[in-house]
């Protein structure tokens, strides 16, 4: 399950809220626990005020029979501390002698759980919880030390608790409208701050999604801290992008737009997608190679169906043939691996390029053809150029049969030489002077 | 500071601790002192209109005895305000102490007076001059004289207000009283008769 941000701050806001009314509770019950304590000690320090009173009369020997009026002093305890219910003195036996309210001297107690405490009383002072009332036991002892009677002070539990009920119902409310208060500036704070530029963050790099780089998607935000620098170096990540990122299609345009044959395969040698050029030969259109294996193309894999790709990027300008129907076209294989790190789908690709290299192997053969010639040309010019036996004087050579021939028609039978005739200039000043010689030097 | 008995207050304490009195007799031995005393006693009686006040003045020991015999039976309580003065039958002076524990032996009725020595002895009870008050109001005295300048006969002579209640346990448990715990709580109280801890 995707939460959104706002989704987990309402949760993070739920949390925070539900610990803080359980720390209240828990903190609650720590400052009832501490006090009750204080409600004890409070308790029994009436009922001791009490005590002291009766103890003070006591002194006086006066018989515990003879006492009269004490209810007064009961009712003092009333008056004077509030939230106390009652205040009493009672025989070992739970019989009232003294009680706050008059009219109820000389009557039983009767609730158990405090009689027993009463008759129990001799040991000690009590304090406990019966009912809705905190109640204080102390022991009254006459001069022989001869448990007489008891003290019973009852403090009202609703009472003793108001303020802490008030302080925990107030601490609840308070700390509740607090929460709210700060989840709300919070919840304000993050959406200007935080959610409300993700959420454009995430527009943007939706809309590239969409449509790709088509324009300059930029996110507009005045903020300085962390999201702002996100924003600033998402801006600056779109600008570098938009001028180096190329679309499928442009990569395809370009593709196609090649002479080479491009052949894209994948790890078993089946076509994933070819180029044009690839297509233009079987005059088929792209779809219908698409799964074939490569090694119906191309003579190289038809020799090496399972190549090892490892070694396949080693394959450069590898001469070889594309297969065709009818024809094998000469080409030059290379071939390069393309990782896909598509998160857990880690697989590859592979770039079959086969250049068509026809032209260039007639040339080749032309050119092979031509040194023939020269190789055939060359051994006659050596032939020409072996031991020739001339003449001296004449300059006649003599020939395979034995016949002195003129060197300019020797040469002219062995190669393609045609000779014109002149003089150079010496041999046509040597003539002049001959001339002249015979016929006399012009005037 | 003029010394005053506190009457009213002490018939009022006698009447918390005997709610029902209607007749006291009050005592005066045949002293001229008390001349002045039971002058301003009767005048305060009008306070008590359900009291009838009897005024005895006694000249011996004797007469005493019988005359408290006799109460026993016509009266709710005694005052026993002056016995210094009663002769027993030598002519000798009866000290106050042992009329006293006579008393204390010999009646059954709730008694008064006005000091705290009496009350040692066996009466019931008194409101007595307070020490505290006497010395609180020469205090009060002084400072007017010392820090305020003022002459010593411009200050009124004047008795104290307040008195100190006390009560002899002791008694009162002798006489059958059931004392109101309040009463106990909040005035002086005296558990013993003097003559047992230092004879007469």
């Amino acid at each position: 399950m995707v939460y959104s941000l706002k989704t987990k701050f309402y949760i993070v806001l739920v949390i925070i809220l539900i610990s803080n009314i359980i720390i209240t509770l828990f903190l609650s019950y720590y400052i009832m626990t501490d006090y009750t304590s204080i409600i004890k000690s409070r308790t029994l320090a009436i009922a001791k005020n009490l005590k002291f009173q009766l103890d003070k009369i006591m002194e006086l020997e006066i018989p515990f029979d003879d006492l009269i009026g004490f209810e007064k002093q009961c009712q003092n305890i009333i008056n004077q501390y509030e939230g106390t219910k009652h205040a009493m003195v009672v025989d070992v036996n739970g019989k009232i002698i003294f009680y706050n309210d008059k009219s109820l001297n000389n009557t039983n107690i009767k609730d158990d759980d405090l009689l027993e405490l009463i008759k129990n009383s001799s040991k000690g002072e009590k304090f406990t919880l019966i009912g809705n009332t905190y109640e204080a036991i102390l022991p009254i002892f006459d001069k022989d030390n001869k448990h007489v009677a008891s003290i019973i002070v009852g403090y009202s539990k609703q009472f003793a608790h108001h303020p802490i009920n008030n302080l925990i119902k107030s601490f609840l409310i308070l700390s509740g409208i607090l929460s709210i208060i700060f989840g709300l500036a919070i919840y304000i704070i993050l959406t200007i701050y935080v959610t409300k530029p993700v959420a454009n963050l995430i527009n943007s790099i939706n809309h590239i999604k969409k449509l790709g780089f088509v324009t300059k998607e930029r996110v507009h935000t005045n903020s300085k801290d962390e999201i702002g620098y996100l924003s600033i170096c998402y801006n600056q990540m779109i600008d570098k992008l938009y001028h180096t990122t190329i679309t499928k299609d442009y990569l395809n345009n370009i593709l196609n737009n090649l002479d080479d044959i491009i052949a894209i395969v994948d790890n078993s040698y089946k076509i994933k997608d070819i180029n044009l050029a690839f297509a233009k030969i079987f005059d088929q259109p792209p779809e219908k190679f698409l799964g074939e294996h490569i090694k119906k193309f191309v003579s190289f894999f038809e020799e090496n169906p399972v190549y090892p790709i490892k070694d396949l990027e080693t394959i450069r300008n590898y001469e070889t043939y594309f297969l065709t129907k009818d024809n094998k076209i000469p080409v030059l294989l290379s071939c390069s691996i393309l990782n896909n790190n598509n998160g857990a789908d880690n697989t590859m690709d592979i770039i079959i390029s086969c250049k068509d290299v026809t032209v260039l192997k007639n040339a080749e053969q032309e050119k092979e053809k031509l040194i023939a010639e020269l190789k055939i040309a060359l051994q006659n010019i050596k032939t020409l150029s072996g031991l020739l036996p001339i003449c001296s004087s004449c300059k006649k050579i003599r020939n395979d049969k034995g016949y002195w021939e003129q060197l300019e028609l020797y040469i002219t039978k062995h190669t393609d030489t045609l000779f014109s005739h002149g003089l150079c200039p010496d041999c046509a000043k040597k003539s002049r002077e001959e001339l002249e010689k015979i016929f006399g030097k012009k005037k | 500071m003029l010394e005053r008995e506190h009457f009213i207050e002490s018939i009022n304490l006698l009447k918390k601790l005997v709610p029902n009195i209607k007749k006291i007799v009050i005592i005066f031995d045949d002293a001229d002192m008390w001349y002045d005393i039971k002058e301003r006693m009767m005048m305060q009686t009008k306070k008590f209109n359900d009291i009838e006040f009897f005024w005895e003045t006694i000249h011996s020991f004797e007469e005493y005895k019988n005359k408290i015999k006799k109460y026993q039976n016509i009266a709710d309580a005694i005052g026993t305000i002056g016995i210094f003065n009663f002769k027993d039958k030598n002519n000798q002076n009866v000290p106050y102490q042992e009329v006293l524990k006579w008393t204390v032996e010999n009646s059954k009725l709730p008694d008064f007076s006005f000091w705290v020595d009496r009350v040692y002895f066996g009466t019931l009870c008194a409101v007595t001059v307070s020490e505290y008050e006497q010395g609180l109001s020469a205090g009060k005295i002084a400072y007017q004289i010392l820090v305020e300048g003022k002459r010593p006969n411009e200050i009124p002579v004047a008795p104290t207000i307040k008195g100190k209640p006390i009560i002899n346990i002791k008694r009162a448990k002798n006489l059958g009283l059931k004392i109101d715990s309040e009463i106990l709580l909040s005035i002086e109280t005296i558990n013993k008769y003097q003559w047992e801890q230092y004879g007469l």
